[in-house]
């Protein structure tokens, strides 16, 4: 489990401070996939970055499976559970070769050789980049690095992995396999997965989603129960997913028995019923 | 006036271990006036082809006719071109590199010798336009801002060229529903004031509502080029090379093929409402 408690912290420079996170209390459960969503600059790669100690509360705590974050010899404990993918992948791709870099994570974890081979063998391959072996990492597209920064902590075996808007760069296949990858991690290895995402679309996989505004927990709920308010999301400049949207019209008209519908799936077959 | 891309060949880092061929003889003719969707799968070259459009790369071959004049006939392509055609990188990081949000923003007005006394207003309002307060914003670093909040920025920044062609690189990664409406509105008012866009992204919904022409890369080649209604028709074809089609498309199609009686021709969610209402609307009969 991670559990935040009272968590505030605000960015400080020689001119100006700004607070980017407002006492937020969250508990993150194992085999939980938790998505986060919220405007630009309501807090949520603060509130990432906390979760594996790149950035320590200013006050109140965060503990993962109780150790603090704050307490030097945890760190690397931490870190060694939660694997982090940056929104901005040049952020985390350092070392010369794409699969040096993806080597990097279970090196330091201490994984023997042939393991290491195994991890990064199954990482490439899990996001499409076993042809990329050799290049360098930064004289790859866009999407290809968000592709390496994916299989770098994929390879880590954590036992929670945060992604920062990881797949925002994909293509519309690249992204489904990624999500294939995590929901079959989740549902048969328990990995907890912390997903933040601009994507409502996204948003449907997770158990629950977080809702932050100006460095606040706004609400919290399942998929279902947060894009069943519409209007307030729109308000605070958030979304539904499309199809969520269409059916909703359709409802009104009585055309469909519900309006509450995230996937393409649920929509046909409510289409259907109606006879 | 156009664009021409002629016989397009350009090779990263020739003669090295890291050689890599990004586009393989190019042509494409992209005319005054178009609103182009250009889509492909990762690493297909469509950066590479947005930044040879403003003269940042130079072809390996082949060359980049603006308004007829090759852009590479002397050493650097003219000012007046890089004027004309302005790029929003694909990660705002590449492109923000001023100590303050301002400076960052009038570096490219300046560069273009606007007159001094327009510059703030100018920053001011482009600022404004990409949902940026200007007194909030323009003496903060570029770099210590949110994901969202430097894309916005970035968007600024090319906008306050006033450039006649905007090629934007995945301009919505990273911005909140709001944000990307916002950008999207900005971009069509600036479309309909006559001028021309080249706009890339992964969301085949959003390129549906925007594009009227669709260019489709696959390893550095040109594999479709066409109005977005038939470019999605390619059904197959698309998701053999890593793409897919809008939501709403796959929605009426499959609905379709179940043998409801609808067209099965939307691409967007506004025209799939209208085929499903029109069903309805018979069955209710
Ligand atoms: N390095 C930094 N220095 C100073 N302020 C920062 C820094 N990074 C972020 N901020 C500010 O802290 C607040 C929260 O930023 P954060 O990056 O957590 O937002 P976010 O929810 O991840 O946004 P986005 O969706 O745009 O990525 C914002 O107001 C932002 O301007
Ligand atoms: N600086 C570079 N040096 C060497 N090769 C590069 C460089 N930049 C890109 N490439 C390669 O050129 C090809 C085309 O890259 P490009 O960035 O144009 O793709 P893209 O279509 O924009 O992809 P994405 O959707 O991931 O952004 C890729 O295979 C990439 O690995
Ligand atoms: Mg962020
Ligand atoms: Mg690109």
């Amino acid at each position: 489990m991670i559990s935040v408690k009272n968590l505030s912290y605000s960015y400080k420079t020689a001119k100006a401070q700004t607070k980017a996170l407002d006492n937020v209390n969250l508990e993150i459960k194992k085999g939980e996939w938790v998505a986060v969503i919220g405007p630009n600059g309501s807090g949520k790669s603060t509130l990432a970055r906390h979760l594996n100690a790149l950035c320590l509360p200013e006050t109140g705590t965060v503990t993962v499976e109780g150790m603090d974050t704050r307490l030097p010899e945890m760190i690397w404990k931490i870190r060694q559970k939660v694997a982090f993918v940056f929104q901005n992948p040049d952020n985390q791709l350092i070392a010369t070769t794409v699969e040096e870099d993806v080597a990097f994570g279970p090196e330091n974890l201490g994984f023997s050789p042939k393991k290491i081979k195994e991890r990064v063998f199954y990482a490439l391959q899990a996001v499409g980049m076993e042809e990329y072996r050799e290049s360098a990492p930064h004289l790859l597209s866009g999407g290809q690095k968000q592709r390496v920064a994916i299989a770098g902590a994929l390879a880590m075996n954590p036992d929670y992995l945060v992604m920062d808007e990881a797949t925002s760069m994909l293509d519309p296949q690249g992204r489904q396999e990624v999500l294939n990858t995590l929901k079959n991690l989740n549902e048969n290895l328990g990995l907890t997965i912390i997903y933040i995402t601009h994507f409502m679309e996204e948003v449907v996989f997770a158990h629950r989603v977080v809702v932050m505004e100006s460095g606040k927990i706004k609400t919290m709920g399942t998929p279902r129960e947060i894009f069943s308010q519409g209007d307030d999301l729109v308000k605070m400049g958030l979304d539904v997913p499309e199809i969520t949207l269409l059916a909703g019209k359709l409802a009104k008209k009585g055309w469909l028995k519900k309006g509450d519908i995230l996937t393409l799936d649920e929509m046909v077959e409510s289409l259907c019923q109606l006879r | 006036m156009s664009i021409e891309v002629k016989n397009l060949s350009y090779i990263y880092m020739p003669g090295t271990p890291y050689e890599k061929e990004a586009l393989k003889n190019i042509n494409l003719t992209i005319n005054y006036g178009d609103f182009i969707g250009l889509i492909g799968h990762t690493g297909s070259g469509k950066s590479t082809l947005a930044q040879h459009l403003n003269g940042l790369l130079k072809p390996t071959k082949g060359s980049i006719i603006i308004d007829g004049a090759d852009l590479w006939l002397k050493k650097h392509p003219s000012r007046d071109i890089c004027r004309k055609v302005g790029l929003v990188f694909q990660y705002p990081e590449h492109q923000l590199f001023a100590e303050t949000v301002f400076e960052d923003v009038a570096f490219g007005p300046r560069n273009l010798s606007f007159p001094e006394h327009k510059i703030p207003d100018l920053v001011e309002h482009s600022l404004t336009q990409v949902g940026l307060n200007y007194h909030e914003y323009k003496d903060r670093s570029p770099f210590a801002l949110s994901g969202g909040q430097k894309r916005r920025v970035a968007i600024a920044g090319v906008l306050a060229m006033q450039p006649d062609v905007l090629v934007l690189d995945e301009p919505t990664a990273g911005l909140d529903p709001a944000g990307r409406k916002e950008i999207i509105r900005l971009i069509k008012r600036f479309y309909q004031k006559g001028k021309t866009v080249v706009w890339i992204s992964h969301n085949m919904d959003e390129i549906a509502r925007l594009a009227n022409r669709l260019i489709v890369m696959y390893r550095g080649t040109i594999f479709m080029d066409g109005i977005p209604q038939e470019v999605f028709s390619q059904e197959g074809e698309l998701k053999k090379i890593g793409l897919d089609i809008p939501a709403a498309a796959s929605l009426v199609r499959k609905l379709k093929e179940m043998g409801k009686p609808l067209p099965g021709k939307a691409i967007t969610v506004e025209d799939a409402y209208l085929e499903i209402a029109k069903w309805m609307e018979r069955k209710g009969k």
